[in-house]
């Protein structure tokens, strides 16, 4: 069949486009059996992992804190511009507290780690991709998957709970205080507040997204620097896609979860 | 024994393999030559699995390496050493630990009396000093990290190797010091080895058949005597240039 | 190999302070100490509990002492609330819990009273709670009370008048009980004295009306006439009481004064005034027409 003008076939772009999504869902799965088959071999991924995880861990405190701690005081003072006349002061309390380890503690903590060790991981394996050096451990008998993929990816899913928590502990903090200065609330009307609208399963609920966060944003940028094809601008590429399309995967996990977990 | 049976291979729209047939036998070593961009390269890296055929099949030691399971591939390929036309090298860790992840044996790896030994030895082997064990890939010149990528292939003492262009961009003296490792691997060990190389001198120096490589397909393969005195002028063309200088010498 | 430990020592340091934090934020927000072993549940029976849900307070006298932990619906009339409180305030023979309000936003709580038995409850022994009647339907009940006694004291005396006026003076009780909880200061003095006086009235009238045999022995008319003059007595000085307390009211004076904005308490307070004082004297003049009843 002969088309004019090719690149605007719009048939043409949806095929492609279509095909390209299932082959990355295909290469994708296969992957993630990879990664089951080399879970057994625990003796290689193990080190490797407790180097990435310390990095992981010790290496995002600083800036998933200071993130925490910006996002829990300006909710505490939105909160206090908002709640203001009739609604008691408690009030405010149980929005920062829920807030906090609902959603910001977990999605803020995930998409800067995305960025951090999302970009990270795409461009060290991407890099490892272009210099061959994936294809020199593959050539020596050693499985690329247990020895590169699996440490970071269960580095990073074991740490960002962890990040978690450290989040939802600064986050809270940061609004406890900023709600005592601007909303002069007491210690005893924020913990009131704080407990009043607490449900165990919200802490659940919390690590729960954290393991899924995690999951995707050391997956997917691991996939992506497997396929980096073409230099250093390909290991551009895939580092940009793996920031991005781990950051969608936030939100559209974040939306997906909600609707499943939280049936009130 | 490494058989390649009528292998074809394309990126995209450019053909690079167009049914190639190729066969070493066990404990030869055959040098592979051809242009630059020819799928020298892409050609060595269907031997250990690297790259899967489109059509055709490899097989080594009666084994089909596309048919292999994970674990069976991964001994298989444990016990071909491969040396990569860039070096390779794991950038992020000291020379020492990537010679030390060539040695595949499990129960040596872990044994570090052994390893310690091994990598100097393996060091020695390609006219390293063992205080270069302690650098990083990035301290090294080009040369030398070709040189420790062959370390790292050697060490696990496979029964085949795979060198791609092992001595180019290395001075003559080390040039000389890695044709002699790859013949004295060849006779002492009785290695199994295909050579890619540029150095057509070198290539008649370790080589016990010669196989040129062009348009996809192999054009010529014998002994070198049985090449010189090929007729084709594809390969007459090929060796003229290099063989004339130690001639007018 | 070294280089390994350090990392995987740093790897569970981390760890062990998250899963800390977690734990102990878990705890904080939802309200518990750590040590479970020194709480005890106490499961109470309730008719209803006016949205009381899990996590609300328990209060000993108005001090927190522990948290709903449960709230079952077993059946329509029939909640189940178990009370997770610290093994100190178990509860004994005579354990009373209440559902209460805590504040205007329908936030509940659980009034307990652990008792002073000697016996304590054993564990899981269910006991029965009671609804705190809002101020003001307690009040009005009290007043249409007081009203149909009055009615059955000016028409024919007989044993459901004298229950009446026993009811009558309950009510008085409960509804003092919950003025009481309202205020504090000197009008508490005053509330406590009242409900003394008239508890003590209660206690009389109920063995007065309990004796089988009253109305066979003349030797006894004495001692009716005795709980008689007792029982006006404990009403009067009920009635005093309150007078003062209601004119504390009108003057805004106490907490109570302060407290009660709307004025239902206050008239409710006043007509019951009101009623007992017309009671009273009608006992005083005509005490032979609640003593017939039962003797002749
Ligand atoms: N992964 C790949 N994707 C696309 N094209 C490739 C890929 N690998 C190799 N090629 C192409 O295949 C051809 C053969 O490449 P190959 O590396 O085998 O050449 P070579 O014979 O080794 O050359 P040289 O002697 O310069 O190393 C080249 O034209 C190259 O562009
Ligand atoms: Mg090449």
């Amino acid at each position: 069949m002969e088309s004019h003008s090719v690149t605007l076939d719009v048939r043409r772009l949806v095929g492609r486009f279509s095909l390209r999504s299932t082959s990355h869902v295909g290469r994708v799965s296969y992957l993630l059996l990879e990664m089951a088959r080399a879970v057994p071999e625990w003796r290689i991924w193990m080190p490797r992992m407790f180097e990435q995880a310390s990095n992981v861990g010790y290496g995002s405190l600083f800036i998933v804190g200071l993130t925490a701690g910006f996002a829990g005081a300006v909710t505490s003072l939105q909160a206090g511009y908002q709640f203001t006349g009739s609604i008691p002061v408690y009030f405010a309390a149980g929005v920062i507290v829920e807030s906090i380890i609902l959603e910001l503690g977990p999605v803020l903590t995930a998409l800067v780690l995305a960025g951090r060790i999302g970009a990270r991981y795409a461009a060290e394996l991407g890099t490892m991709r272009v210099t061959e050096q994936i294809d020199a451990l593959e050539s020596l008998g050693r499985s690329s998957v247990s020895h590169l993929v699996l440490p970071r990816v269960i580095a990073g899913t074991l740490m960002l709970p962890v990040l978690v928590v450290f989040a939802d502990l600064v986050g809270i903090g940061a609004g406890w205080v900023a709600a005592k200065g601007s909303l002069e609330m007491t210690n005893a009307d924020f913990t009131y507040g704080a407990q009043y609208f607490f449900k165990t399963w919200d802490l659940w609920y919390s690590m729960i997204k954290a393991f899924a966060f995690g999951l995707a944003i050391t997956i997917v940028p691991c996939y992506m620097g497997f396929s980096t094809q073409q230099g250093a601008e390909g290991v551009g590429r895939s580092t940009t896609a793996a920031v991005v399309s781990a950051s969608v995967l936030i939100l559209f996990l974040d939306a997906a979860l909600a609707k499943v977990l939280l049936k009130t | 024994m490494i058989e390649l049976k009528h292998i074809s291979k394309r990126f995209g729209d450019l053909v690079v393999l167009d049914g190639v047939d190729f066969e070493v036998r066990q404990g030869e070593t055959v040098a592979l030559l051809g242009p630059s961009g020819v799928g020298k390269s892409v050609l060595l890296k269907h031997i250990n699995g690297l790259i899967h055929p489109d059509a055709g099949e490899v097989w080594v030691d009666r084994m089909k390496v596309g048919a292999l399971k994970r674990k069976e591939l991964s001994r298989l390929r444990s016990r071909i050493g491969y040396v990569f036309q860039n070096g390779a090298l794991f950038d992020s860790l000291t020379v020492f630990d990537n010679i030390q992840l060539g040695i595949t044996d499990e129960a040596a790896s872990e044994d570090e009396v052994y390893c310690r030994d091994r990598v100097r030895q393996c060091l020695d082997h390609v006219n390293l000093p063992p205080e270069t064990a302690h650098k990083y890939p990035a301290e090294l010149s080009g040369g030398m990290r070709k040189r420790v990528g062959i370390a790292r292939a050697i060490a696990g003492q496979p029964t085949y190797l795979l060198w791609d262009e092992p001595t180019s961009g290395l001075d003559p003296v080390n040039a000389d010091i890695i044709d002699s490792l790859v013949e004295k691997l060849d006779d002492e060990l009785g290695v199994t080895s295909v050579v890619v190389t540029h150095d057509v001198r070198g290539a008649f120096r370790v080589a016990d058949r010669i196989a040129l490589l062009r348009d996809g397909r192999i054009r010529a393969m014998g002994t070198p005597a049985e090449l010189r005195a090929s007729t084709d002028p594809a390969v007459q063309q090929f060796l003229e240039r290099d063989l004339t200088i130690p001639v007018a010498h | 190999m070294d280089l390994y430990y350090k990392q995987e020592l740093k790897v569970g340091v981390i760890v062990i302070v998250a899963v800390t934090v977690l734990v102990t934020g878990l705890l904080w927000l939802s309200g518990r100490t750590i040590g479970a072993g020194s709480t005890v549940t106490v499961p109470v029976r309730f008719s209803n509990v006016s949205g009381l849900q899990p996590g609300d307070p328990v209060r000993i006298s108005g001090v927190k002492v522990g948290r709903v932990a449960n709230v079952v619906l077993e059946d329509v009339g029939n909640v189940t609330v178990y009370l997770e409180v610290s093994r100190a305030n178990r509860p004994r023979t005579d354990a009373k819990a209440l559902v209460a309000s805590l504040d205007f936003f329908g936030e509940k709580y659980v009034d307990y009273v652990p008792g002073n038995a000697s016996d304590v409850l054993r564990d899981g022994q269910v006991i029965t709670g009671q609804r705190e009647v809002a101020i003001t339907e307690t009040a009005t009940n009290l007043t249409s009370r007081a009203a149909d006694a009055l009615a059955g004291v000016q028409t024919l005396l007989s044993e459901r008048t004298a229950e009446d006026i026993h009811r009558t003076l309950v009510a008085v009780e409960r509804t003092l009980n919950v003025v009481a909880r309202l205020g504090e200061g000197p009008t508490v003095g005053e509330l406590r004295e009242t409900l003394g006086a008239v508890q003590r009235l209660a206690v009389r009238m109920d063995s007065t009306l309990a004796k089988p045999d009253i109305g066979k022995s003349l030797d006894q008319v004495d001692e009716i006439a005795a709980s008689m003059k007792e029982m006006s007595d404990g009403l009067g000085k009920a009635t005093t009481s309150l007078g003062s307390i209601l004119e504390k009211m009108d003057r805004g004076q106490g907490v109570l004064g302060r407290a009660v904005n709307d004025s239902t308490l206050h008239d409710d307070l006043h007509e019951t005034l009101v009623a007992l004082r017309k009671l009273l004297d009608d006992v005083r003049e005509r005490p032979g027409r609640y003593v017939n009843v039962k003797v002749f």
